[in-house]
């Protein structure tokens, strides 16, 4: 059974000029336990989407879908509530910056302890026992005194060891992982993807990885979709895409990875400011775009 | 003497791993950072002082004052300072010109100036913020709304605005009260609307939305506490325009009626005896000074210590 489905999203931001789509038809489907990877350049609407499943499409964005449905029940049609009940318990996400991510006014023992009793009608003491065996289960040494910490006195990778925390602690069937590394460096952001990849697998977890580091993706995941100007151009197994991209931009983009780039560069996009749906159209038309097929597949998609 | 440094005792505990952490560890430690700081800040302690001491006379009124602060003495009208001729001890600052005395005039006014300075912050503090932490939210419409408003009353100047104010309610210190609280609102309705306009993009929010959180936990539980440090600055240097504006209220006849005892009013009162009893007008403008001026150094002084960017 599909865990999350998406058909056909759109995220529009109204504006004199033009009608932008940053978001524009994108369907994914993630089945319970799977691990997704999405990937593209800055802007191409990979977290957009995401937070549009989530229902927090920033203010003017205009969300259209066919259909959005989490354990089959229609998410566009929740009422407030009850949609706030489902995205802190059964969806979780987690975001790019972990120093960010947490309310700097309380302390993280606080904030779990919160997330717990909330969610969970928890009482105080049962929250604050789950707590610390939460961020113990994080690989955070000394859990029971880093309770009483504010997040300016833990370090980044902390932090985000905190924000996964809280993220896993209601149980929930799925993970967005919006970009959980980037701010890190290298040693930590290993450790972090190993967690998740942990956390998945034992808890049988969906993950829906949001990226732009194609190495990441490719450790972390089975599945993966490569997002450019807000469409899914390419949607595959990992293996098979980051073996033969069958769409062009995949192509370029893995070309474009610094130790295998020699001399191919990344296109340039064409300009945002054209009419919705014309910029992929259109992109063929782009000098810099040159050899690419026209006219364009707009998605070269296996099942 | 070197082999002491080179070869520490093997007895000697070994740090732990960790620094030792205890429950609140960060509260604690963030008010004593907060004092040390504040107080680096002389002006701002010696305000506290005058505060307390203030605070102190408004609240023993009843005990320190040695008369009645509305009762005359028909046999001492206009009397000066005992260290003057024709001073006494019974009247220690004097009489104003119907014979009450002037001490005990101005502890009992400490009493109305403080009530209206903290009232008039606390109900602008409080509807500011809900106004501002609304527009914050409430992109659009309700935002426009409620800027544009309070940009009008900021056009306004403040003292004609209260004028106007209390010559639509009628003068009284309840009235008065009223209307400063409105003159200060638009201050802390655009501090508060910067503030959440900057908390609100932070991850945090954003994070807190993602686990659940409605509209009004978002705005009181989540934006506030990070939007604080701002307002409690603002808040304290309002009660000095609080009690200045309450006074002018007073002394243009707007504000508290005689007989009450309030600074302002008393000033009003002895405008006709500049010339012949320097008393009756110098102590109660002295008052106010002292006050507002305490109340400013202790703003100014937790604005350094609150501002981590002010900090030396």
């Amino acid at each position: 059974m599909a865990l999350l489905e998406i058909e056909n999203l759109s995220v529009a931001f109204p504006s004199p000029t033009a009608a932008g789509r940053a978001v524009d038809g994108v369907s994914i489907t993630v089945a319970e336990g799977e691990s997704l990877g999405v990937v593209g350049e800055s802007g191409s609407g990979k977290s957009l989407t995401m937070l549009a499943v989530m229902g927090l499409v920033p203010y003017p964005g205009q969300l259209t879908v066919d259909r959005l449905a989490f354990k089959d029940r229609d998410l566009t049609r929740l009422s407030g509530r009850e949609r706030r009940r489902l995205a802190g318990k059964s969806m979780a996400m987690i975001f790019q910056d972990p120093m960010t991510s947490l309310n700097p006014c309380f302390t993280v023992g606080f904030q779990l302890v919160e997330t717990l009793r909330v969610h969970e009608k928890m009482d105080r003491k049962a929250a604050r026992r789950r707590a610390i065996a939460l961020l113990e289960q994080v690989g955070i040494p000394a859990a029971e005194s880093r309770m009483g910490a504010f997040p300016h006195q833990l370090s980044g990778g902390m932090n985000q060891r905190v924000m996964i925390a809280t993220a896993i602690a209601c149980q929930p069937d799925l993970l967005i992982a919006d970009e959980p590394t980037t701010a890190l460096d290298v040693t930590v952001q290993a450790q972090i993807l190993e967690l998740l990849r942990t956390l998945q697998r034992d808890r049988g977890m969906a993950l829906i990885l949001v990226s732009h580091n194609m190495d990441v993706v490719a450790e972390t995941a089975r599945r993966v979709a490569v997002m450019y100007a807000g469409q899914i151009v390419e949607e595959r197994d990992a293996a098979g895409l980051f073996g033969a991209p069958q769409h062009p931009y995949t192509a370029a983009l893995l070309a474009a990875r610094p130790e295998r780039q020699e001399s191919a560069r990344l296109p340039v996009r064409p300009a945002l400011r054209l009419r919705y749906g014309a910029r992929v159209r259109n992109a063929a038309r782009n000098p810099a775009l040159d050899g690419w097929p026209d006219p364009l597949p707009l998605s070269a998609r296996r099942p | 003497m070197t082999a002491e440094y080179l070869d520490p005792p093997l007895s000697a505990p070994s740090p732990p791993p960790y620094p030792p952490p205890l429950a609140g560890e960060g509260r604690v430690g963030a008010v004593q950072e907060f004092w040390a700081s504040f107080r680096a800040n002389h002006g701002a302690v010696a305000g506290v002082a005058v505060i307390a001491t203030i605070v102190l006379l408004a609240a023993l009124a009843d005990l320190i004052a040695p008369h009645s602060p509305v009762l005359n003495d028909n046999a001492a009208f206009l009397k000066p300072p005992f260290w003057q001729d024709g001073g006494s001890f019974t009247y220690l600052l004097g009489t104003d010109a119907i014979g009450r005395d002037m001490l005990s005039r101005l502890i009992y006014g400490a009493r109305l100036s403080l009530l209206i300075g903290v009232a008039v912050v606390a109900l602008s503090v409080i509807v500011g913020t809900v106004l501002g932490l609304v527009a914050g939210f409430f992109r659009g419409g309700v935002e426009i709304a409620i800027m544009r408003l309070m940009d009008i009353l900021l056009t306004l100047p403040s003292l004609l605005l209260a004028i106007v104010i209390v010559a639509i309610l009628g003068p009284g210190v309840m009235n008065a009260l009223l209307a400063v609280a409105v003159v200060l609102l638009p201050h802390y309705v655009r501090i508060t609307h910067a503030a959440v306009i900057t908390e609100t993009a932070k991850d945090y929010v954003t994070a807190a939305r993602v686990s659940g959180a409605g509209t009004l936990r978002l705005m009181f539980n989540e934006v506030l506490p990070n939007c604080m440090a701002p307002l409690i600055v603002q808040a304290t240097l309002g009660v000095s325009t609080a009690i200045l504006d309450a006074a002018s209220l007073g002394f243009l006849g707007l504000g508290a009626q005689p007989p009450l005892p309030e600074w302002g009013t008393m000033l009003a009162d002895a405008r006709e005896f500049v010339s012949r009893a320097w008393w009756v007008v110098t102590f109660p403008g002295i008052m106010i000074l002292v006050t507002v001026l305490a109340f400013n150094l202790v703003g100014d002084g937790l604005r350094d210590a609150l501002d981590p960017k002010l900090k030396r």
